[in-house]
């Protein structure tokens, strides 16, 4: 990687050879899913906050119990995700372009709760915490947007294993006490402080009457 | 402006006094009494609610039977996956004893996070944090208790079944 390249441009590790199948890709996050509210302009500068890497089919980007800190956008190809229970593998999904991995553990760091394969030939785009926070606290329009999207996806896999979880309740095995576990976030609980005091402060700036591109 | 009453932990962690005090004008509070049903299993739900003062009880009816799954006290929440998912309400929920909600409709939601982008951003990191938490949870549930994952279709689960019963029926066998 030569030191006059151009900043401004996003990160691509490892760009081997412009002639190969992925390199010829115009590298961009793509406005779907996650991040389909956000503005071309959001989505590029949203983008330089993070890395893309590309990664070859049978690569695992992450497995069951690695410790998972990152958000991950598939930018191009196709990766699955899955479990093992009991020794057995079963498919959750299989994501492509636009889809999200790990956008729960960005805010909660802990260990995977599923693996993921990359099935064929596959671009990533990722960013970490750290790096949410200082988009956030500089583009505050497009960190909404981005959040919106989040909230949305998250929603969506909650409701999801909620269903599952309320299937396995009319089954007459069901314990009803661990289900307590699942719902309760105690108010006080604020997990790691890496976002506190993000927008803190009594600036009247922060609380400035503006109109953004926010939209539920 | 008289100080809010909205307590400045939960899905307002990020939110200091002075942005708790304007969302606060972009909801109502309102005394609900012990036994009233706020929620119906079913029903379509498109309100955010916080905990006030008291203790609002969550609960599912299987088979039959209430199952308690959860106490929510001041400063929890609860409809907040309905607010970005609408859809119908997967439990009952009801106070325990005289308690004190806000509640925000979405169309207010969305005045406030276009109106306050800063607070807003604040107020979703906070709902994001929640929902995170009660994802992994979930999770941990779905793992600790082996629940094939529902993604499957009828088919395959069927066939791990009749892998897993095959398994099991080996060592008879021989």
């Amino acid at each position: 990687m030569n030191s006059n390249e151009n900043v401004s441009q996003p990160f691509v590790p490892d760009l081997p050879d412009q002639t190969e199948g992925w390199q010829q890709l115009d590298v961009g996050l793509p406005g779907l899913g996650i991040l389909s509210m956000m503005t071309p302009q959001s989505l590029a500068t949203l983008s330089q906050y993070g890395t893309y890497a590309p990664y070859k089919a049978g690569d695992v980007i992450f497995s069951e119990g690695d410790m998972q800190d990152k958000f991950y956008v598939v930018v191009d190809g196709l990766v699955e995700v899955y479990v093992t229970v009991d020794g057995q593998k079963f498919v959750l999904a299989q994501a492509d372009a636009g889809e999200c991995l790990g956008e729960s553990t960005l805010l909660e760091p802990a260990p995977a709760v599923n693996s993921v394969i990359v099935l064929q030939d596959a671009m990533l785009w990722s960013m970490d915490a750290m790096a949410l926070r200082t988009y956030l606290s500089k583009h505050v329009g497009g960190g909404g947007a981005l959040l919106m999207g989040m909230a949305q996806c998250l929603s969506q896999r909650l409701r999801n294993a909620n269903q599952q979880i309320m299937e396995h309740c009319n089954k007459p095995t069901f314990k009803a006490p661990s289900a307590v576990k699942a719902i309760h976030a105690p108010a006080e609980k604020k997990s790691s402080g890496l976002f506190s005091g993000l927008f803190g402060g009594s600036d009247s700036e922060k609380l400035a009457k503006i109109r953004t591109d926010i939209r539920l | 402006m008289s100080l809010s009453r909205l307590h400045p932990g939960g899905v307002l962690s990020f939110l200091d006094q002075e942005s708790i005090g304007v969302l606060d004008q972009y909801g109502t509070t309102m005394p609900v009494q012990a036994g009233q049903m706020l929620i119906q299993e079913g029903q379509v739900q498109i309100t955010l609610y916080v905990v006030v003062a008291g203790v609002i009880e969550v609960y599912r009816v299987a088979a039959g039977n209430e199952v308690h799954l959860a106490d929510l006290l001041p400063g929890d929440c609860f409809g907040e996956v309905s607010i970005f998912q609408p859809d119908v309400a997967s439990a009952h929920v009801r106070p325990k004893e005289p308690s004190e909600l806000w509640a925000m409709t979405t169309e207010n939601l969305q005045s406030f996070l276009g109106e306050y982008p800063h607070a807003g951003c604040a107020l979703m990191l906070g709902i994001n944090m929640l929902l995170s938490q009660r994802l992994a949870r979930a999770c941990e549930m779905i793992r600790n208790n082996s629940i094939v994952p529902g993604f499957l279709s009828v088919r395959k689960r069927l066939r791990a079944a009749q892998a897993k019963a095959a398994t099991q029926a080996l060592p008879t066998i021989r």
